[in-house]
Order: structure tokens, then C-alpha cells, then sequence
């Protein structure tokens, strides 16, 4: 009934002389203003006190060496995002710390009144270009101080990694490694799995819908686990597909409408938008990812937030309201730079 | 006296033997054509027995965002005895001249201000260099090719014959089993090659194929064979392609003198069957050079310019099926453009995220000038070309012997293995020169994973 609501709403958004009589939230992608300038990925978005507060992997000024620090962004309106704490400053860390150099898609989760600050992690002296690493920390608000559980070591290897929690408040990790997805009950207490990881989406279960599976997000929507899943095919060719389940360890179902989006090259945007220090400076990577994340608004309604083409130029924030049922995501305005709602 | 008359007879002999042939561009060759147009950079002649020839000088535009290089120009032509070239350059003086590879060693003499000479006695691909670096804007090549032997007859019906001029052929111009595709010199084909379940075809010529009316990815390769046995390719010059310049699957497929060209990504060079030779062919492409994914490959006696992307010898992303037995030798890698921390970007380079054994391939005597990037990249990790077996998929087996590399590598060569079922071994480094230096101790120059490799070593 929601969802059809916000239809509605969003229909009627698009009706000029409605639109300016209403209260209109307005924004177009990609989004960079307040992020940073280098690009970002892997986008996460939660909301808190009427907030919009955000994460994700940046990508690195090459001019500015001594900025090594994961930050929280906050925004009320998607459009401009300000910095909101520094969530974990890496330069501080001992240069033997496990993830000194790299943090990969952060999240932040609200359990049980505490906030899990959860990161793919690498220290690229003591293992370049080795695998991520999961990470944990905790901290009684959302800003922070946040206090890492597992300094001493990854508590496994994972390449990008969340929480989430079942009907009967158990906390799972769950992640994708190896082009497969693994699940685990995790303790947040002890910080240490309850159980070793299970393959939950693989080839064996997904039979001919599998392909290397990147970038999970499960976001818990009325009585249903929604799961977002990237999938790469050669000569580019990116779908995002949608799975859905009434417990974290499944079985997950492969819904009929997938994929929700589809991604070719030719879409891809060209134009590389800063200085390098030398010709050619961003390195277009030679397998394309697609992280999406499905998020609930401030007002109700929700949203998937994806990055944008990092093939030939670098990636930014792209937010799209969607239609969740119990069976479907469906974009509203899919790949639109102009997008907006009507607050109800 | 009997001395003298030798002598004498012998030059003239050599004289007779003595011939330029050069050829003429098509029409559609013309200042405003976006793909090919006519030098404005450089004029290049040829001179022999007090003859002085212009051989026309063709140049290419760069088209991807990501190519360093502004054009590509060349000259090619044919010949025997020894030929003098003549390089003009036209829009600026000449401050500095070189000409590789190394291993020709050929002597430049600045005849003026923008006036340079050389002289050759075999057929070979040569860069002519007017800037330094790793990264120039204006290229020049010579394509000195030997005179042709057996031109078939263009009235045999097994012959399918592009005279000199422009032919626009489509994008699947099927070749049948035992003919010949001859492009003549001054042949310009626009379009693609393919056959299928075919057997003993020979192109060849000293024509262009051109892809340029393809966008990168939109079509197939420039010349693509399924199920082929006994092909030959030779001789012919191939620019522009969507895709990779050749790929053939089948077995016995043998290049010569192939000169290949392209600017996007996903313009590989060769990639064929089992029993395969590669032997005197020229790459200057943006993605990998050579596809050594077959047993019994032969690659021989080429010059390689590695555009930024791809590896001049890509071993494997998703090798499936245990493969092996595979030689490299005397090859001059004259440009290695490599500029980015990608996973696909050195000389040697496997990224195997498939399930094969690959082993036993060796290299040796090669030459690397013009780098700041890594030789060496060879790990197993999945990738999402591969399909990953979590028990099977290793590399193991191969020797390096003889590799000089002229330039400061910026980046370490990473050898590693993903995890235990997936390991690295068995890999032998001997006569490896970097920048002058014998190398001693791998530690300098390599990342070496120490849990899931083994057997890594390197000797004088």
C-alpha cells in the first residue's frame, strides 16, 4: 500500500505547478558536492535523528599524502554532504596495524542501541595486494568514538563485508569472497563468529543464474531480506539482481524481475573530472563493479545509492528512489541525472 | 685480376638483386579521413643503386581517451639488398634520433637541421624516435618487408584477390577451406574475416585490413576462425579493430610478419590454437599482445609497443584445461606504455583465475626498453572472466633467462598465489638485467607471497 502511495507521490512530483506547490526533495546525479573530489564507491547511507549520514570507499588524492582517514558524511537532502566525524583515522594507526592502508566499504549498524562500524581492511606493507581483511568496531553514538574489536588480526578475509540481524536478534556477517557469498553468526559481544562461514550463494545454488557475485548489501524490509548483488560479464556488461529471503541464511530466491538494472559500456562516462600527476593518472580498473544499497528514507520510501561507471572516469554518488514489494525492487527514474520525490 | 672480376661480378649481382617495391595508398587516404591520412609529421624516402624513392607515409589518429600518443604514422614497402632511408621531419627540427630495437643496431646520421638517414640490409619493424621517453606523441614505424614470394594468381578460383584500391568487404566475409585471401600492396579492405570448420586457408599480402567503421566491442575480431586447422597469416598490415586483430581457435595456425596496430581496449593482438607459431610480426596495441593460452605455441623474432593497457604476454584469465609447452624467445619489447597499478599491466602477466594447471612455458632473450613499469605479474586469483574452481588452478614451471630492461621500474613484479589449492611454483630467474644490473636478490624488484608460492629463485 506504501510503495503505491509513493508512486503517487512521485508521479505527481513530476507535474510542474504540483511540484512547485509541494515540499519537493530535488537532487541530481552524480552527486559530488562535499564528497570527495577524487571519487567514491561503495556507497552507504543510513538515516538518524531526520539525517542522511554516509560511507564509502574514497579514492585518494594524489596530492594530499597525509589524509588518510575513513569519514562520515551527513546530509539533509542528498544533494550536499558535509563531513560529519572522522570515524577512523589511519594515520594514527602503528604501521603493523592489519588495516593501516586500505578501508574498503564501510558500514555503520545500529544494534541493540550500539553502532557497528564494519570495514574491509589491508595493510598493503605487510600483505600488498593481498585479500581484504573483516573489521569491527563499536562506539555508543553514531559519531563515534568508535573502538576497533579486532585489532589484532581480520576476523576473516572479506572483500566486502555487513551485518544483519534475524528475527530472533542473532547477527550474521555476511560477505562476498572469491565471487561467492558467505554467512556467519557472528557474536558482537566477543567480536568472534559464533559459527565458520557458509557458502549461501554460489554455484551450486544459483546453477545458471551464477556468475562471480560482487558487493552483497541484505537490507531487511517489513518481513523480508532484500539482497543486492553485482554480477560483471567480459566486454562490460554489469547486472544488479535482486534476491530475496525470510532469514539471512536463507534460501534465497532469485526474483523474476532481475535484473533491476543492466549496465553496458556505452553508457559509461568518459570524461575523467580531475588533475593527475601525470597524463592519464585515474586507472580504469578491468573488471567493473557495481555496488548497490537499498536504504529507507527519512520520511519513509526508499532508495538504492550506486556509484557511478568507474571504468573510464572516476566514480561518484548516484541515489534513485525505488518501489520495494515483497518480491521487487523496481527503480522509479533509473539512470536519470534529474531525480526527485514529494515529501509526504 | 681473377680477384677483381669476383669482384666485380658480385656487385653486380648484388645490384640485380637490388629492388624497392613500394605502393600506393587508396584514395579515401586523404587529410580529412578520421581513422588514415597522410603524414604531416614525417616524409620518409628510400634510396638504392643512386635511386631515390618517397614511400608514402600513412598515419593513423589515436582514438581512445586513454592513448598517450597522439597518432601512429608508418611506411611500409618491400625489399632485398640494402636500402638507405631518408626521414623528414616536418614540423620541427631534429634534437634527438634513435631507432630500435637495440638489436638491429642500426647507426642514424643527421643529414641536417630535420634531415636524418639510416641504412638496413633486412627486412624488420623499426621505430624511428625523434622524442625520449616511455610515452611520445608522434610515432614513426617502418615496415621494411622481404620482397614476396608465390603472389598467387588472382584467375585461380581458390584465390580471392584484393587488387591495389579501396574494398569494402562487411563484417563477416566468410573464407572457405584451401583458398588463399591475398590483399595486394595498395589494397585497402575494410572489414572482417572469418571461416568456420575450414581448413588450410592462407591471407596474406601486403595490403591493409581495416576495422575502422566498428566501434571497440560492437563486432567481432578482425580476423576470426572457428574449428580452423593449418592457417597462415602473412605479410598484410591490420589497424583499427574492434576487438582482437586475430583470433583463431583450432590447431596449427602460423604468423608472419603480421604487423597489427589499434587503439582501444580490447584490441588484442593474437590470440590461436594449439601448435601455434608466431614468428616475425609487429604489435602496437592497447590490450594484450599475445595470448599464450595453448600448448605447443612458438612465439619468435617479434617487436612488440605495449599501448597502457594489457600485458605484451598475457598467460591466463580463466584458463581452463591444464596447458603447457610454450616458448618465447628473441622478442624486443621497444615501448611499454604501462602507467597504471592494474592487474593486467606487465610484460609477463597471469592473473589465472580458471581451473587449469598451466606449466612449463619458458622465456628467453628478451628485450624491454622504454619501461618504468613491472615484467613480472603472475598470480592465481579469481576474476570475474574465470570460472573459479576452489580445489584446482595453479602456475608452475617457467623459466625466465635472459631479460634486459632499460628503464627505472617504478613498481615491484608481484609473484603470488591466491591460497593453498592455487599455488605459485617453480619459477626459475636467470641473466635478469635491470637497468644496467645483474639482478642478485629477487627481494629488490619483487613481491614474492610467501604462503602460497614456492621455489622462486634467480641465478646469474
Amino acid at each position: 500500500m506504501y510503495s503505491r502511495i509513493f508512486i503517487l507521490c512521485y508521479l505527481l512530483a513530476s507535474i510542474p505547478n504540483f511540484a512547485q506547490e509541494k515540499n519537493v526533495l530535488s537532487w541530481h546525479n552524480p552527486i559530488r558536492e562535499g564528497l570527495p573530489k577524487y571519487g567514491m564507491k561503495d556507497f552507504y547511507i543510513m538515516v538518524e535523528d531526520s539525517t542522511y549520514f554516509l560511507l564509502g570507499t574514497s579514492y585518494k588524492d594524489p596530492y594530499r599524502f597525509n589524509n588518510k582517514a575513513l569519514r562520515l558524511y551527513e546530509s539533509n537532502n542528498f544533494q550536499e554532504w558535509t563531513v560529519s566525524s572522522i570515524l577512523l583515522d589511519l594515520e594514527r594507526l602503528d604501521s603493523s596495524s592489519w588495516y593501516k592502508h586500505v578501508i574498503s566499504a564501510p558500514e555503520i549498524h545500529r544494534i541493540r542501541n550500539r553502532y557497528y562500524l564494519t570495514f574491509n581492511g589491508r595493510n598493503d606493507s605487510i600483505n600488498p595486494y593481498g585479500k581484504l581483511g573483516f573489521g569491527i568496531a563499536v562506539a555508543d553514538k553514531l559519531k563515534g568514538p568508535y573502538r576497533v574489536l579486532n585489532t589484532s588480526k581480520p576476523l576473516v578475509e572479506t572483500n566486502h563485508a555487513g551485518l544483519v540481524t534475524d528475527p530472533d536478534n542473532q547477527t550474521f556477517l555476511y560477505y562476498d569472497m572469491d565471487g561467492r557469498i558467505y554467512m556467519a553468526p557472528i557474536n558482537l559481544e566477543t567480536a568472534a563468529l559464533v559459527e565458520d562461514p557458509k557458502e549461501i550463494l554460489g554455484p551450486i545454488n544459483l546453477k545458471e543464474n551464477y556468475k562471480y557475485l560482487d558487493a552483497p548489501n541484505i537490507t531487511k524490509v517489513g518481513e523480508t531480506y532484500h539482497l543486492l548483488v553485482s554480477q560483471f560479464f567480459g566486454g562490460y556488461r554489469v547486472l544488479v539482481n535482486h534476491l530475496t529471503a525470510n532469514h539471512p541464511m536463507g534460501p534465497w530466491v532469485w526474483e523474476q524481475s532481475n535484473p533491476i538494472y543492466e549496465w553496458l559500456e556505452s553508457e559509461a562516462d568518459l570524461k575523467v573530472k580531475n588533475r593527475y600527476p601525470e597524463a592519464n593518472g585515474y586507472a580504469p580498473p578491468t573488471q567493473v563493479i557495481f555496488s548497490n544499497t537499498l536504504f529507507e528514507g527519512i520520511s519513509g520510501g526508499f532508495f538504492i545509492a550506486y556509484h557511478s561507471s568507474e571504468k573510464y572516469s572516476e566514480p561518484y554518488l548516484c541515489i534513485e528512489p525505488v518501489i520495494v514489494e515483497e518480491h521487487k525492487i523496481e527503480p522509479l527514474n533509473p539512470k536519470a541525472i534529474n531525480q526527485m520525490i514529494i515529501i509526504p | 685480376m681473377k680477384k677483381i672480376l669476383n669482384l666485380i661480378l658480385l656487385g653486380c649481382l648484388m645490384q640485380l638483386q637490388a629492388q624497392i617495391i613500394t605502393y600506393t595508398p587508396t584514395e579515401n587516404i586523404i587529410d580529412n579521413n578520421p581513422y588514415i591520412h597522410p603524414s604531416k609529421h614525417y616524409k620518409v624516402s628510400l634510396l638504392q643503386n643512386g635511386d631515390k624513392i618517397n614511400d608514402f607515409t600513412y598515419c593513423m589518429k589515436a582514438q581512445h581517451n586513454t592513448n598517450n600518443s597522439q597518432n601512429t604514422a608508418w611506411s611500409n614497402f618491400s625489399f632485398s639488398g640494402s636500402v638507405t632511408v631518408q626521414v623528414e621531419r616536418l614540423q620541427d627540427t631534429v634534437d634527438f634520433v634513435q631507432v630500435l630495437p637495440r638489436s638491429a643496431n642500426i647507426q642514424v646520421k643527421k643529414e641536417n637541421s630535420n634531415l636524418i638517414s639510416f641504412t638496413i640490409d633486412k627486412p624488420g619493424h623499426y621505430s624511428i624516435e625523434f622524442e625520449r621517453g616511455t610515452v611520445i606523441d608522434y610515432p614513426l614505424l617502418l615496415f621494411a618487408n622481404p620482397l614476396e614470394k608465390d603472389i598467387p594468381d588472382p584467375a585461380d578460383p581458390d584465390v580471392v584477390y584484393f587488387k591495389p584500391g579501396l574494398h569494402e568487404i562487411g563484417d563477416r566475409f566468410e573464407i572457405k577451406s584451401n583458398q588463399t585471401v591475398y590483399l595486394a600492396g595498395g589494397a585497402y579492405v575494410i572489414g572482417q574475416f572469418f571461416a568456420e570448420n575450414a581448413k588450410d586457408i592462407t591471407i596474406k599480402g601486403r595490403g591493409i585490413l581495416s576495422g575502422e567503421v566498428y566501434q571497440p566491442r560492437t563486432h567481432q575480431h578482425m580476423i576470426s576462425m572457428q574449428n580452423a586447422e593449418n592457417i597462415k597469416v602473412s605479410g598484410i598490415t591490420m589497424i583499427h579493430s574492434p576487438r582482437y586483430m586475430i583470433a583463431l581457435r583450432g590447431k596449427n595456425h602460423f604468423f608472419d610478419n603480421v604487423k597489427m596496430m589499434g587503439w582501444w581496449f580490447s584490441t588484442d593482438g593474437i590470440s590461436a590454437g594449439e601448435h601455434t607459431v608466431v614468428e616475425n610480426c609487429f604489435f602496437k596495441v592497447n590490450d594484450d599482445a599475445v595470448k599464450l593460452y595453448q600448448s605447443n605455441t612458438l612465439v619468435k623474432n617479434c617487436v612488440i609497443w605495449q599501448l597502457e593497457n594489457g600485458a605484451p604476454f598475457m598467460i591466463s584469465w580463466n584458463g581452463s584445461s591444464d596447458f603447457g609447452g610454450i616458448e618465447v624467445r628473441d622478442i624486443e619489447i621497444i615501448r611499454v606504455e604501462h602507467h597504471w597499478d592494474n592487474e593486467n599491466l606487465a610484460v609477463v602477466c597471469a592473473v589465472h583465475g580458471g581451473e587449469a594447471n598451466i606449466s612449463n612455458i619458458k622465456f628467453e632473450n628478451i628485450v624491454i626498453d622504454n619501461s618504468k613499469w613491472r615484467i613480472f605479474h603472475l598470480v592465481t586469483r579469481p576474476n570475474r572472466w574465470g570460472r573459479w574452481n576452489p580445489k584446482s588452478g595453479s602456475l608452475s614451471n617457467f623459466e625466465f633467462k635472459n631479460f634486459k630492461y632499460y628503464g627505472t621500474p617504478v613498481i615491484k613484479n608481484l609473484i603470488a598465489g591466491h591460497d593453498a589449492q592455487h599455488p605459485v611454483f617453480n619459477m626459475q630467474f636467470e641473466n635478469i638485467e635491470i637497468a644496467g644490473r645483474q639482478l642478485t636478490d629477487l627481494k629488490k624488484h619483487f613481491i614474492i607471497d610467501p604462503r602460497f608460492t614456492k621455489h622462486i629463485t634467480i641465478s646469474q
